[in-house]
């Protein structure tokens, strides 16, 4: 049971770590294969893939049986996992820096992360003859880690080049996310968010380790069992990764598609107005032949202002006092207050206009309060007017006043069509 | 206008409008109000004022110079719309809407006087005349919607990249294929 369990958490993460590789892959084959960011971040995914098949017990056993070594898969998955954390802290300093001096550190880390694989082959060899009789399919490092001080020293030169290469990376991306979000470049930096939690996964493991083998030599074993299950937390960094790999193509296709759901709720709550506008002022509209929402969203607006601009000859201003006081009753405030006036003197202008009786306020427009914003502001305002205009609070305010104007309206009306 | 020549045509204005990072559509307005003097190769006035009738006229005037009115609208944004459709009707070469003058003047005046004028186009005076001004209006929303999408890029891509961060925000956000 302990073993399928083992078998499940490595070999289910493997296939996501494989389709990353293969994403990444097809990246580096059309670039022709010269950006050494990209191998390098290749090389990491590659490692992470292979470390973590390695790591199930299954594996284990197979490569014991191909290889004839017991305990084959130790130095092998270890190794894997050692050149994982040197080349994503490659991958990031190579995108950080510009290339001489990304390539001095890099240099470093290949020298430094090569000694340490090393290191670790001669120790696992250095330990061969006396841990090769008993076989351990999950907890090697453990179990030996108190009598045995080349299995100690495994374990700290592992646990040493894991946390400075997690660590780096996980302090370099997230700065740079800090840096890259106040530019405004949004999708960037989430995505560089992503890659400072990829290494956190494989940090806590190491961590728990180290935490584990201190117990260990101070005498307590209750935490072992938690040590040789601490390299399952790794291999949940490869949720994080995918995240982070595709964030940079597909999260501005998410954002656009959040923005055109957006805009067909935007331009369902101008429709009202909309077909008022069109039936009654049928020449400022342009049949909606092209489906692109956005397209139709401008369309609206430029409908809706030229009914304003048309209706202007028709303005009341009783209408709009009449219903500031009513919404201010009904406690409107602010741009809703705003939107309700706009409405009522629509709306009466719109039944003047039918009835050809021009009001005579023809007020300039202010030009310090003409409205300069995005188009989004603009079609928001646009939509609490159309929420507005069928409200009962621009109703018995456009009512009222046309109660008190009934006389000559209807006069004048009487006497045209006389 | 056919779809290839009209990409070109707006490309080749918005290029012309040399807009600055984070115009505003007063802005951008005060920059198409420029362009009329090249593409109509006459010194151009344009102004908001009330307009009776129309949203946008467009007038020669007897020294040779022109006017552009433009209805005084609460938003730059539609202010904007009028003007790319006055605008569009001068990249669109169209035959002139002869309209009365003294009608003209009484919806103007006083920038217009009489005798003075010949109208090219009025937004709204497109009885008979529907294609015409169906081709403007479009290719007024064309021009509009290249402003918007230029004013969003430039506003994304104005700030300035940390530096030392040039080559991350490059592998990040160039285009698919391109990226590390």
């Amino acid at each position: 049971m302990k073993l399928t369990l083992f078998n499940a958490s490595y070999l289910a993460t493997a296939p996501v770590w494989a389709a990353i590789l293969a994403f990444k892959m097809r990246d580096l084959r059309r670039k022709g294969w010269t950006t050494p960011a990209l191998w390098a971040l290749c090389l990491s995914v590659l490692a992470a893939t292979l470390s973590s098949i390695s790591a199930a017990p299954a594996n284990n056993t197979l490569l014991h049986q191909l290889t004839g070594i017991v305990h084959f898969a130790v130095p092998w998955c270890y190794s894997w996992a050692t050149l994982y954390a040197g080349s994503t802290l490659a991958t990031v300093l190579l995108w950080r820096y510009p290339p001489a001096r990304a390539w001095r550190s890099v240099r470093w880390i290949i020298l430094g992360y090569s000694t340490t694989i090393v290191t670790l082959i001669a120790l696992f060899v250095a330990s061969y003859d006396t841990t090769r009789a008993d076989e351990r399919l999950t907890d090697w490092d453990i179990h030996y880690a108190t009598t045995h001080p080349t299995v100690s020293a495994f374990m700290l030169a592992y646990i040493t080049a894991m946390t400075v290469g997690t660590t780096a990376q996980a302090y370099q991306c997230w700065s740079a996310s800090r840096a890259v979000r106040a530019t405004g470049r949004v999708w960037t930096a989430r995505t560089l968010r992503w890659f400072a939690i990829v290494p956190l996964w494989p940090l806590a493991s190491v961590l728990v380790k180290f935490v584990v083998l201190i117990t260990l030599w101070c005498g307590t074993t209750h935490l072992a069992p938690i040590g040789a299950a601490a390299p399952a937390i790794s291999v949940l960094g490869s949720i994080p990764m995918a995240i982070a790999i595709l964030l940079p193509s597909w999260g501005p296709r998410l954002a656009r598609l959040r923005d055109s759901i957006v805009a067909w709720r935007r331009y369902h709550q101008l429709r009202p107005l909309l077909n008022v506008v069109r039936q009654t002022h049928p020449t400022s509209a342009l049949p909606d032949r092209r489906q692109d929402v956005h397209r139709r969203l401008h369309r609206a607006v430029v409908e809706l202002n030229d009914w304003q601009l048309a209706l202007a000859p028709h303005r009341d201003s009783r209408v709009g006092r009449r219903a500031e006081r009513l919404a201010c009753e009904a406690g409107l405030t602010g741009a809703a207050l705003t939107a309700t006036i706009t409405a009522a003197q629509l709306k009466a202008a719109a039944h003047y206009q039918h009835h050809d009786h021009p009001v005579g306020e023809d007020i300039p427009a202010d030009e310090d309060q003409v409205r300069d914003g995005d188009p989004a502001e603009e079609q928001a305002a646009w939509a609490r007017v159309a929420r507005a205009y069928h409200s009962r609070i621009v109703d018995r305010a456009v009512a009222s006043v046309l109660t008190e104007t009934a006389a000559p309206l209807t006069a004048g009306h009487g006497d045209a069509a006389g | 206008m056919a779809e290839s020549p009209r990409r070109e045509t707006i490309s080749e204005v918005i290029d012309a409008l040399d807009l600055a990072p984070n115009s505003t559509y007063a802005a951008a307005f005060d920059k198409v109000g420029k362009l009329f003097d090249r593409y109509l190769g006459q010194p151009t006035t344009v102004v908001c004022a009330p307009l009776v009738g129309y949203s946008g006229i467009t007038a020669v005037l007897s020294d040779d110079t022109a006017v552009v009115v433009v209805a005084d609208s609460p938003s730059w944004y539609h202010r904007l719309h009028i003007l790319c459709h006055e605008f569009a009707h001068v990249l669109l070469g169209h035959t002139p809407v002869e309209l009365d003058a003294e009608d003209v003047v009484s919806h103007v005046a006083p920038h217009l006087t009489p005798g003075m004028v010949q109208i090219l186009a009025g937004r709204s005076a497109c009885e008979g005349d529907e294609d015409t001004e169906r081709d403007a209006e479009q290719l007024a929303d064309d021009l509009v919607t290249a402003i918007t999408e230029h004013r969003q890029k430039t506003r994304r891509n104005n700030a300035p990249v940390p530096c030392g961060l040039t080559r991350l925000v490059d592998s990040f956000e160039r285009p698919r294929g391109a990226s590390a």
